[in-house]
């Protein structure tokens, strides 16, 4: 069997023995700069749109709506379940599909849809990057195959970096089977409303 | 009394350019350093182990342990020759431990040339004067260091320009540029382009490899700048 | 859980905590190991132990035989050529008793990347690579500079993923020391998939399947002097920075990177510069086991270096021969040689005058 070969050899390879603890090993440097929410803001806009994204500021709820609508322009939209996004009145706009029958008529509007729209799980002003979550409000092809990405996340989600993240990650990672840090637009088209 | 110092002057300055030991060799005397050269060295097997010809290296390596078996210090123009026979060198014995043994007490006494003058001798000005424009070509293996840099400061006369990128390799490598000589030429020509933006008339080295590299490269470009080592700015008056 | 520091450190202390890191994984590899297939089995994904790419080849074949699937899609999320480049080689080959093809590239970040929907959507199964493996969480973490391995694991109903074991890490938050070292540019897309999608998702795999690769990892741990090169996280900052190759071509660091080790024809390519080491994350002394692996190679085979070294080695023990051997040489130096001529007069030709 493989694998007892693998491990019988790793073992030999390094003296140890079945079922011997582990060594005490170092533990990662996490840092953070400490900076004030404004700070935050300033941060996460200049490297987004450093990367090539763009960024908008709503100061409140009523304003998202206006600019999703300028910005999905008509062309076919899916939009996730995230609470926000109904609160903000988006997924009541004109061509935006946010319920879907199943699996199948998810990915097929999705692959057919111009424009994503979905919240974010939290926000990285330090690299200018959105984390998204699979869960049941948020499927993950809703921000990976439509080619225009439209991400509506209010402000106190706005975490300093990385490392925060992964200081605060809950463990284990049950409750999700995905969770993806996007930095930049890549091949497509992002743009971020912050919501005061 | 004055204390006594052993040049290794290395192949390359041996039969490349000598002026180099000479250059070396009067600098340490007005030091203060009673100076010999032991004629029976040769090399510091570096060649044939950066070539993976471990046996080889060994036994030229063997022969420098024999030559400068009692010497207190031992000096080299050169810093991946000295890198070779105080880093390398006792390495290659592993596999005998009182060879090794030895090797390791002596190539605690070797010593590569700026180093010696500003860690042994302790002084970084010699009376020296070299009035030109001159920059640094810094040796490869190791990253820019601040002991040429101050050693040349004490030089009267010499206005120093860095050029960017330093310690980017000149493309010399040994045996590489023969197997290579397209990607040698282009890092070279890099090299030459980085010290001529920096406007310097001479560029300074502490490797004869690296010197005469750069050398060829200028007489073929016809360019005026001039190759210097070290020790020789250091020699002039 | 580890609250984040107050200070901010420089790069020379996370390269020296990430290589630490790495070098901790190593020597209990297999205590790292079991753990991730607990945790992965715990998540309901299969592990799976491949001691060549072929086991692994296999094991899609037949899983792809099981579930009825045509079509596979897959990526790979490195920079350098890897273990999914050499499946899909693999796979391509025996296309025509597969049915199958893999699509989207094994690309370096500069070149324009394409992705074909109908492939993907086609695809009854995902192959991607790791940049880690995380073996608190069983959980993979792709590292791209495009989402072509986020897409290969999301849209069909299987992922498969083939890590080389070298990759594990021991916690999740481990990745904030390494993700600061992958390159100058954080990556566009770094996606942590923890198997199959939870019971209330909309999408995700239905299945997630874990080959974890030997492929000659075992015997280079087993080797003390080359076990260092199992720290390579697969960044390519080396390969970006060496001066000798330009971005893309082969040289002494594709060789030596090759798992394992390749003694090839590149070895010579290089002048032992040492920027490769100094931009290394992980402060693997990478000149070091390039001469190591030209030892390997002189053993294994004598070319001409051996011979031209014995020879040389010969005068190089013998004072007189050498001066002599010196004289010759000098007096009959190449003309076409004359930027890098000798000197009309040995230094201890100089010296014996000097004195006299």
């Amino acid at each position: 069997m493989s694998r007892d070969a693998i491990l019988q050899a790793v073992r030999t390879a390094l003296g140890r023995k079945p079922f011997q603890k582990p060594s005490a090993g170092p533990e990662p440097i996490l840092q953070v700069h400490n900076w004030t929410a404004s700070e935050r803001v300033e941060q996460f806009q200049s490297a987004l749109v450093a990367a090539g994204g763009q960024v908008s500021r709503a100061p409140s709820m009523s304003h998202v709506r206006e600019i999703v609508e300028e910005l999905v322009a008509g062309r076919p939209a899916v939009a996730s379940l995230a609470p926000i996004l109904a609160e903000c009145g988006i997924t009541s706009l004109a061509g935006v599909q946010s319920s879907f029958s199943g699996t199948e008529a998810l990915r097929h509007a999705c692959a057919s849809a111009t424009v994503g729209i979905t919240s974010a799980w939290c926000l990285l002003a330090e690299t200018g990057s959105i984390v998204l979550r699979a869960s049941a409000e948020e499927p993950r092809l809703l921000s990976l195959l439509p080619p225009v990405h439209i991400v509506v996340v209010p402000l106190r989600r706005l975490l300093e970096n990385a490392d925060e993240f992964f200081g605060l990650l809950p463990q284990p990672a049950d409750s999700s089977s995905a969770t993806v840090l996007v930095t930049g637009p890549g091949r497509r088209t992002l743009h971020v409303i912050l919501v005061e | 009394m004055a204390k006594r110092v052993s040049l290794f002057v290395t192949c390359m300055v041996d039969q490349f350019l000598p002026k180099v030991g000479l250059a070396m060799a009067e600098v340490l005397e007005r030091a203060g350093f009673a100076v010999e050269f032991r004629e029976p060295q040769t090399c510091c097997g570096l060649p044939a182990h950066q070539a993976g010809c471990t046996p080889q290296a060994r036994a030229v390596g063997s022969h420098f342990l024999k030559t400068f078996d009692d010497a207190d210090f031992v000096v080299v123009p050169s810093p991946t020759c000295a890198a070779m026979l105080g880093r390398d060198l006792p390495r290659l014995f592993a596999d005998d431990p009182s060879a090794q043994a030895n090797a390791q007490t002596l190539s605690a006494r070797v010593w590569e040339f700026s180093r010696f003058l500003l860690e042994v001798a302790q002084i970084d000005s010699l009376g020296a004067r070299f009035p030109h424009r001159v920059t640094l070509s810094d040796t490869c293996p190791a990253p820019a260091t601040a002991g040429p840099r101050k050693l040349l400061e004490g030089v009267d006369g010499l206005e120093y320009v860095e050029m960017t990128g330093p310690s980017e390799c000149c493309g010399f490598g040994g045996l590489f540029r023969l197997q290579y000589p397209q990607e040698a030429e282009t890092m070279t020509q890099k090299q030459v382009g980085r010290i001529l933006r920096s406007g310097a008339t001479h560029v300074v080295g502490l490797e004869v490899g690296c010197l005469l590299q750069l050398r060829g490269a200028f007489e073929r470009g016809q360019h005026a700048v001039q190759t210097v080592h070290l020790a020789e700015v250091l020699a002039s008056r | 859980m580890t609250t984040p520091s107050q200070r901010m450190v420089g790069i020379a202390e996370l390269r020296e905590r990430a290589a630490g890191i790495k070098k901790h994984v190593l020597a209990n590899l297999d205590h790292y190991l079991l753990e991730t297939e607990k945790q992965v089995t715990a998540h309901a994904g299969h592990v799976v132990f491949a001691q060549t790419i072929d086991e692994a080849v296999d094991y899609i074949r037949a899983l792809a035989r099981e579930r009825g699937v045509d079509h596979l899609v897959g990526a790979s999320a490195t920079a350098l050529a890897d273990e999914v480049g050499a499946l899909r080689q693999e796979i391509e080959s025996r296309a025509s008793e597969f049915g199958s093809y893999l699509a989207g590239p094994a690309a370096p970040p500069d070149r324009a990347a394409s992705f074909e929907m109908e492939c993907l959507l086609e695809a009854g199964i995902g192959v991607t690579g790791a940049s880690f493996v995380l073996a608190d969480t069983g959980a993979v973490c792709l590292a791209e500079n495009d989402d072509f391995g986020c897409l290969s694991s999301a849209a069909p109903k299987i992922h498969v993923v083939v890590a080389g074991m070298e990759s594990i890490l021991p916690r999740t938050r481990d990745l904030a020391v390494f993700l600061r070292l992958l390159s100058d540019r954080f990556p566009h897309h770094i996606s942590l998939l923890s198997g199959k999608r939870r019971d209330d998702e909309m999408d995700g795999p239905d299945e997630f399947h874990l080959i974890l690769l030997d492929g000659g990892r075992s015997a280079l741990l087993a080797d003390l002097e080359k076990r260092e090169l199992l720290q390579c996280i697969r960044c390519g900052a080396c390969l970006e920075n060496c001066p000798v190759t330009p971005a893309g071509h082969p040289g002494a660091l594709t060789q030596l990177l090759s798992l394992p080790p390749l003694a090839g024809p590149f070895l010579a390519a290089s002048t032992l510069c040492g920027t490769c080491r100094e931009v290394c994350p992980v402060k693997i002394d990478l000149p070091r086991l390039l001469v190591a692996l030209r030892q390997d190679h002189r053993l294994a085979r004598s070319g001409w270096r051996t011979w031209l070294f014995r020879v040389w080695a010969f005068l190089m023990q013998r004072p007189r021969l050498y001066e002599i051997s010196g004289l010759m040489i000098r007096s009959f130096w190449p003309a076409a040689w004359k930027g890098q001529r000798p000197a009309t007069k040995s230094f201890r030709q100089l010296w014996r005058e000097r004195k006299n």
